[in-house]
């Protein structure tokens, strides 16, 4: 009788303690193997995509950042733009956070933050994006601005009155002051 | 049989083509149905709980993450016999699990054909003509076979189709019973059957040779529910004994002795 007592309380202290571990362990753990994964794929691939570079914060895998170039034939040639994420617990189920963290004459890119509006980094979000590949998409806003949906209203109003040239300079002026090196 | 089977946990890690969600080995295989997009069943799920969460009303359809085409639910422990389904919409997920006695019905299905022939006569049933007595608990037990082979839980257009044939049947042989006396009882079994078989074949697939056996055992045996029942299990256990012991002298360890049709059943049969 007492040895069958002792069974069961034995079984449900095992039982309790691997829940505990599962459940503490679940989205953190998931989402640093993941991470991990992208990590050495980015290591692999680095020579493969030349307009980007992401590195990972030396002590937490959860912090990125990303060195990207402005596309060709855009005011942001020869821009090279930092970005700046951050990875929420329950990645990739959730997108990561990203940022411009050098100024940006952009009508999707907040002037101030660099707070960047995307469907892929909200309600498109799919899990099988990865920070990569969300670098991809962030070029491509920038080779294809939408102004219609615009945080920078200067820089939208500009694209939706039809001032090219005028958007055009302004988006090369602080490309110029904030993405290039600068001379001398 | 048994020892093809082998862990589906372990068989289905396939390195060379990593989950999309966590980028690792597939574990537990699982596709959604439009697409057939690959993924690990945990990370799909996950995904799902995580899109419904955001809406209001039940999901009934969610997007592949990667082609964005609408699946309304994932196909899992997928081992070349059976699969099992895991339904977007929440309503659908918790409705239809197979009962004990769906389960030992589709357990019947992977025994060997006239598996109980020596108990009901089966030829003596179409002699004297007992397809004409009407089975009470016919439809009972027709509803309970649909529902395990269909592995849903409305059966109803189906059952009222199989009923309408037979009793179409019935009469016609009863009248042609009436012109020419003289022909045997025999005679009908093999339009009898082909009927149903043609009846049914569009809802059953591969298993409806089988399932006319079924019906017609089940009529030969004149019994109901119940007592029919206790009489396939009792052989089923008798069975499974004997190969059991059969498989002990050979020599091959079977602890897992599962049918085909894996994950249907519980695994202590004993």
């Amino acid at each position: 009788m007492i040895c069958a007592d002792l069974k069961v309380v034995r079984l449900i202290l095992y039982l309790s303690w691997r829940d505990r571990l599962l459940c503490a362990n679940s989205d953190m753990q998931q989402s640093r193997a993941r991470l991990f994964k992208e990590y050495k794929e980015v290591q692999r691939e680095k020579v493969a995509d030349p307009d980007i570079q992401l590195v990972c914060d030396d002590t937490n895998i959860f912090k990125w950042t990303a060195l990207i170039k402005g596309p060709s034939e855009t005011p942001y040639e020869g821009g090279v733009f930092q970005l700046a994420f951050a990875v929420p617990e329950p990645y990739p189920l959730q997108p990561p956070q990203v940022r411009f963290l050098t100024k940006i004459f952009h009508p999707n890119v907040h002037f101030k933050t660099g707070e960047i509006c995307l469907d892929i980094l909200k309600n498109a979000w799919s899990p099988a994006w990865t920070l990569q590949s969300v670098c991809r998409a962030i070029i491509a806003l920038m080779a294809h601005p939408e102004a219609d949906s615009p945080l920078n209203c200067d820089s939208g109003n500009l694209l939706r009155s039809g001032d090219v040239r005028g958007f055009n300079s302004m988006a090369r002026m602080y490309t110029r002051l904030a993405a290039m090196p600068k001379k001398g | 049989m048994a020892a093809k089977e082998i862990d589906v946990g372990s068989s289905s890690i396939d390195v060379g083509d990593p989950c999309p969600i966590c980028l690792g080995p597939i574990l537990q295989e699982s596709y959604l149905d439009t697409c057939f997009h690959k993924f690990c069943f945990r990370c799909i799920k996950q995904w799902i709980k995580v899109v419904s969460s955001k809406v209001t009303k039940p999901l009934s359809s969610v997007k592949c993450p990667l082609c964005k085409r609408d699946n309304i639910s994932i196909i899992y422990n997928f081992d070349g016999h059976s699969f099992d389904r895991h339904y977007v919409d929440p309503n659908i997920t918790d409705g239809f699990v197979l009962t004990k006695e769906q389960r030992y019905r589709l357990q019947c299905y992977y025994t060997e054909s006239g598996f109980l022939a020596d108990v009901f006569d089966v030829p003596r049933f179409w002699k004297l003509k007992k397809l004409l007595q009407r089975n009470r608990w016919l439809e009972f037990w027709l509803r309970r076979e649909l529902q395990a082979l269909m592995q849903e839980e409305d059966v109803d257009i189906v059952l009222h189709h199989l009923v309408g044939v037979m009793d179409s049947f019935c009469k016609r042989t009863e009248q042609r019973h009436k012109q020419e006396a003289k022909r045997s009882g025999e005679a009908f079994q093999e339009p009898f059957k082909s009927v149903i078989a043609e009846a049914a074949r569009p809802f059953l697939l591969a298993r409806t040779d089988r399932f006319v056996d079924e019906l017609e055992l089940f009529l030969a045996s004149g019994l109901n529910m119940e007592a029919y029942d206790a009489v396939y299990k009792q052989r089923l256990d008798k069975n499974k004994s004997r190969e059991i012991g059969v498989a002990n002298e050979a020599g091959v360890e079977e602890e897992n002795r599962r049918t085909p049709n894996l994950f249907l059943f519980e695994e202590d049969t004993d």
